[in-house]
């Protein structure tokens, strides 16, 4: 920087008047000099002053480009645009709050989506080198990954493209009860290999990590806790080191706290205690006996080895790790069927996932491209109502050029104005976008039990919103830009503006009809999902919901507890004070997936009576608990005692399929292959229920029930029903009564209502979003409707007085504008039923009891449509026959 | 008089203008004023180039403005020379040259 021109500068800076004055000084010497000459060339004093002026040429405009030679007054220039900015603005706070609201919802919205998808999708693991960490799981049936037996660790470690394998025990998201100084409260636990911190390549802040010394069988139980436990419970203090923890009757010894941002493997279940695996409470509990824990396997790779290498080469050992790790107590066929699983390898970047991604990452991205589309929508609009705004400033930007502004001052004053409004909405945006997506991920939290998920910001956050307001900015600069060329090319000063002007009108009309199009599709699609979800909720499930609950339990041990062990069991509990009746099942309602079997009479077994129908086994009870009628016959008895013959109950439409119900009881059916039940005596018939909401199209599915207490052994978990009288369940008691039968401990306790929520997640998300953007979109529409009409309103003034003055009615006028409104709305109407009818058929999946093609919705939107239209158009309608045909006809 | 007007080419004011301050500091008018004496009235200086490129000149410091009384007796604001404008007119006199010549020859021989 040159001294002298950065003094003048400065000068110029903190003097702007005597700047200003300065050169003012110098251009009007300059033309007394000229004067002075003309004088002495012998004109009189008048003729010279006119020459000189005229030889001059224009003062205001030399006086601006001298300005604008100097760069840096560009602090001062904006200062004082800035200071005409908000007085501008603030001459309409209608625009000004319209805008900020429409750019805080399109913002917030898309930041809100965005955070949860980077939350959910995007964010790697707080640990070294993410990138390169690889997944191993097991494939199930489903192609679901399952767990391994951390006995498969041993097989892996001899690969020479791992550099380091952690094996990781989630124990089912579920948290357990931790006594922490006295008080015991639900903490998610994580059990980890030896080798995991240094694979990860995990730091602590305090203390140690856990070493591969530390998980073996017999040693004294530590644990490391994360940054959010020690600040949560310890106060950030530094003597949390050597303090115990109690869990599951174990006690531990805190020797670590880890890296700041740390919060497990798991995404969504923060594991905030973490130990060594072989310190699993259960372990401890039973000494020195060998054991094996389910894991979720990450390995690191080793230097240049790829991911598809590593693959490749963990895939090879395929068989020698399934036939290392089989669980012992698997029988034949079991057995079969574990060497039989497929292997997994993916990328563990971002975490470990058993079912979220599954489940939101596909409607997620649908969001989010939604959310995107009404970005657009909500610029389309804003630049229009600029539009509309700056056509209102004709007569000031005219004014403004015979002064002498420069065409692209006029564009930077547009600029700066939408600059502010982008400004604050983004300020908006950002607080209701982050507040959303907290709000979202915090109301998940209790259905998905113990989820948590916080929404950070972090770079990629930050970009994504730095690109959004980058977006907005350069479509509203570029309308800015255009609007100042055309109003600076019409000579405005004498209202002849009007032509040029009303050319590009037709392009925004057709913009709001596409955008009216979209928008009854929008408000058609939300209608629709929400009357589906309705309809879902309203289906009769064949079964009395209300206080029943399901109570999942979990083996403390390898040991198979016995039959007796659950007579005992809901014996107990049923004698529980608060209970109505319980029983034990191994079919969640509305959770378990269906097993489906082919069921045949065996008496008159015609070829072709087969049928698939779900199996189900229940004990006594079952029914009475869920409020399902036994329609003939009777219910299981309560009876583990191997010898009386096995029975079944079918359903009334399983039962009526095979002829007459009453006459199926006492006659035999046999169901899949199984020996055991190829002759199963049918006691009872059920009334149909569903309970299941993965096929909606079947309510009454053929269900055949076998009895628990006679067919124990191959089927699934069981779990406990509880009807209770009132709507507290004694939750306490029978934890206690669990824990004291010693061989089970309770998992997770819901009511069959929240599993109803939960199966209905998706489409309540669906519903509910496409809700909100529904009504955005009316918003949106509303807006946009509004501020064509004011455009044209303002547009035809002149026209308008024109009208009035040679006799049309102010309700003429008001028809004017009111057919304008209609075509628009005819036209956008006929494309919006287009639309809904084309994706109509996208949808019908994705519905229930109701189709895109019924007219009740469809209707129901147009009127909705058409009420919105007319709210928007009040204000224009208004102001045209408002017009005052004298004040019209003067400013012509 | 109109007639045998030429338009200034692009960026061959700032060059006039500092070869006429050669002479010593001159204000604005002066220096349009001998432009167009020394051109017999061939170069006629717009006002509204004239001072734009005075303040261009000034923020490049290759000329530098002070008040002082002219010799009419009226305050105005006179441009000098400064050390870093002689080596720029050195250097654009010479490009101008060569320009010059060379569109000369175009001019005759091709």
């Amino acid at each position: 920087m040159r001294w002298n021109s950065f003094k003048q500068r400065l000068r110029a800076l903190c003097f702007r008047r005597s700047a200003e004055s300065d050169l003012n000084d110098e251009l009007t010497a300059h033309i007394e000099f000229q004067i002075r000459k003309y004088r002495a060339e012998g004109m009189s004093e008048a003729e010279a002053r006119r020459r000189a002026r005229i030889k001059f040429g224009g003062i205001e405009s030399t006086r601006e480009e001298c300005r604008a030679v100097d760069r840096w007054r560009w602090v001062d220039t904006s200062a004082r645009n800035l200071r005409h900015c908000f007085r501008s603005l603030r001459k309409s706070p209608g625009f000004v709050t319209v805008s900020i609201l429409i750019l805080t919802v399109s913002i917030g919205s898309n930041l809100a989506v965005f955070t949860t998808m980077d939350a959910l999708l995007l964010r790697p693991l707080p640990v070294h080198r993410p990138d390169e960490l690889v997944r191993i799981s097991l494939v199930g049936g489903k192609g679901d990954l399952l767990e391994l037996p951390s006995t498969g660790l041993r097989v892996l470690e001899g690969n020479r493209a791992l550099q380091g394998l952690c094996g990781f025990g989630t124990w089912d998201e579920s948290m357990l009860g931790v006594e922490i100084g006295g008080n015991v409260r639900p903490v998610g636990v994580g059990g980890f290999t030896g080798d995991c911190f240094r694979t990860l390549g995990l730091r602590v802040q305090l203390g140690r990590p856990i070493i591969a010394a530390d998980d073996q069988l017999g040693t004294q139980g530590i644990a490391v806790i994360t940054d959010s436990l020690w600040h949560s419970t310890f106060g950030a203090r530094a003597d949390v080191l050597g303090k115990t923890v109690k869990i599951g009757g174990q006690i531990y010894t805190i020797v670590g706290v880890t890296q700041k941002g740390f919060t497990g493997l798991l995404l969504g279940f923060p594991r905030e205690i973490m130990i060594p695996l072989r310190q699993a409470p259960d372990v401890l509990e039973n000494g020195t006996k060998p054991s094996y824990h389910w894991v979720t396997i990450l390995a690191r790779r080793a230097q240049g080895v790829s991911e598809g290498q590593a693959r490749a080469s963990i895939l090879a050992q395929r068989r020698r790790l399934l036939e290392e790790s089989v669980p012992h107590r698997y029988n034949a066929a079991e057995r079969k069927d574990y060497l039989s699983r497929k292997l997994a390898v993916m990328s563990g970047k971002s975490g470990i996932d058993y079912f979220l991604r599954n489940r939101f990452g596909q409607p997620l991205y649908a969001v989010f491209g939604i959310c995107a589309a009404l970005l657009l929508i909500a610029c389309v609009n804003l630049t229009t109502l600029l539009l509309a705004r700056s056509l209102n400033r004709r007569r000031e930007v005219a004014v403004r050029l015979a002064l002498g502004a420069s065409r692209k001052h006029i564009a930077a004053l547009f600029i700066l104005e939408s600059t502010t409004l982008v400004f604050a909405g983004t300020v908006g945006g950002i607080f209701a976008g982050m507040l959303t997506a907290r709000m979202m991920l915090a109301k998940s939290s209790p259905i998905f039990n113990n989820f948590r998920l916080d929404a950070g910001v972090d770079a990629r956050v930050v970009c994504f919103l730095l690109g959004v307001v980058a977006l907005v900015l350069g479509i509203f600069a570029i309308a800015s830009v255009w609007q100042a060329h055309r109003l600076s090319k019409t000579d405005s000063l004498n209202e002849s503006g009007r032509g040029v002007i009303a050319k590009n009108s037709i392009a925004q009309k057709m913009l709001i009809g596409i955008q009216i199009a979209l928008t009854l599709a929008f408000v058609t699609a939300s209608a629709l999902f929400g009357a589906s979800v309705k309809n879902m909720y309203s289906i009769d499930f064949g079964i009395d919901t209300r206080n029943v609950w399901d109570i999942e339990l979990a083996e403390r041990s390898n040991i198979f507890a016995p039959t007796s062990y659950y007579l005992d069991l809901v014996r107990q509990i049923e004698s529980l004070p608060d209970v109505k009746s319980a029983s034990i099942t191994d079919w969640i309602p509305f959770f378990t997936d269906e097993d489906r079997d082919l069921i045949g009479t065996v008496e008159n077994a015609r070829i072709g009576n087969q049928v698939e129908a779900r199996e189900i086994g229940v004990s006594d009870n079952f029914f009475r608990t869920l409020g399902v009628k036994i329609i003939a016959g009777e219910d299981f008895r309560r009876d583990a005692s191997k010898s009386g013959e096995p029975t079944a109950i079918v359903s009334e439409s399983l039962a009526r399929h095979f002829g007459s119900p009453r006459d199926l009881i006492g006659h035999h059916v046999r169901v899949g292959n199984e020996a055991e039940y190829q002759r199963l005596k049918v006691i009872g018939i059920a009334s149909d229920t569903d309970m299941n909401l993965a096929n909606l199209r079947d309510t009454k599915p053929f269900t055949v029930y076998i009895s628990f207490w006679q067919h124990r052994g191959p089927q699934r978990y069981p779990v406990l029903l509880v009807k209770t009288r009132g709507d507290v369940l004694p939750s306490d008691a029978i934890r206690r009564i669990v824990k004291q039968k010693g061989y089970q401990y309770v998992d997770r306790l819901t009511t069959i209502a929240s599993e109803i929520d939960y199966a209905l997640l998706e489409n309540r998300f669906l519903a509910y979003l496409s809700g909100l953007f529904g009504m955005l979109a009316l918003v949106m529409a509303a807006v946009g409707l509004f501020g064509l009409l004011s455009y044209q309103v303002a547009n035809r003034t002149s026209e308008i007085g024109i009208r009035m003055a040679l006799g049309a009615t102010r309700r003429g006028i008001r028809r004017l504008v009111l057919q304008q409104i209609a075509r628009l709305l005819l036209f956008g109407t006929l494309a919006g039923v287009a639309v809904t009818l084309a994706i109509g058929r996208v949808m019908a999946d994705l519905l229930y009891g109701v189709s895109a093609y019924d007219g009740a919705p469809l209707l129901f939107s147009i009127a909705v449509l058409t009420a919105t239209a007319l709210i928007a158009a009040w204000i224009p309608v208004q102001r045209a026959s408002a017009i005052d045909p004298m004040q019209a006809l003067r400013h012509e | 008089m109109a007639a045998d007007r030429i338009d200034l080419l692009q960026g061959t004011l700032d060059l006039l203008i500092l070869r006429t301050l050669q002479a010593g500091p001159m204000h604005g008018w002066a220096i349009s004023e001998r432009i167009q004496q020394i051109s017999e009235n061939v170069l006629q200086v717009n006002q509204g180039s004239l001072y734009p490129a005075l303040h261009r000149l000034e923020h490049q410091a290759w000329i530098k403005a002070e008040w002082a009384t002219s010799e009419l007796g009226r305050r105005a604001r006179f441009y000098r020379l400064t050390a870093a404008g002689r080596k720029q007119l050195e250097k654009e006199t010479d490009e101008w040259t060569r320009l010059s010549a060379a569109i000369g020859r175009v001019l005759e021989m091709a």
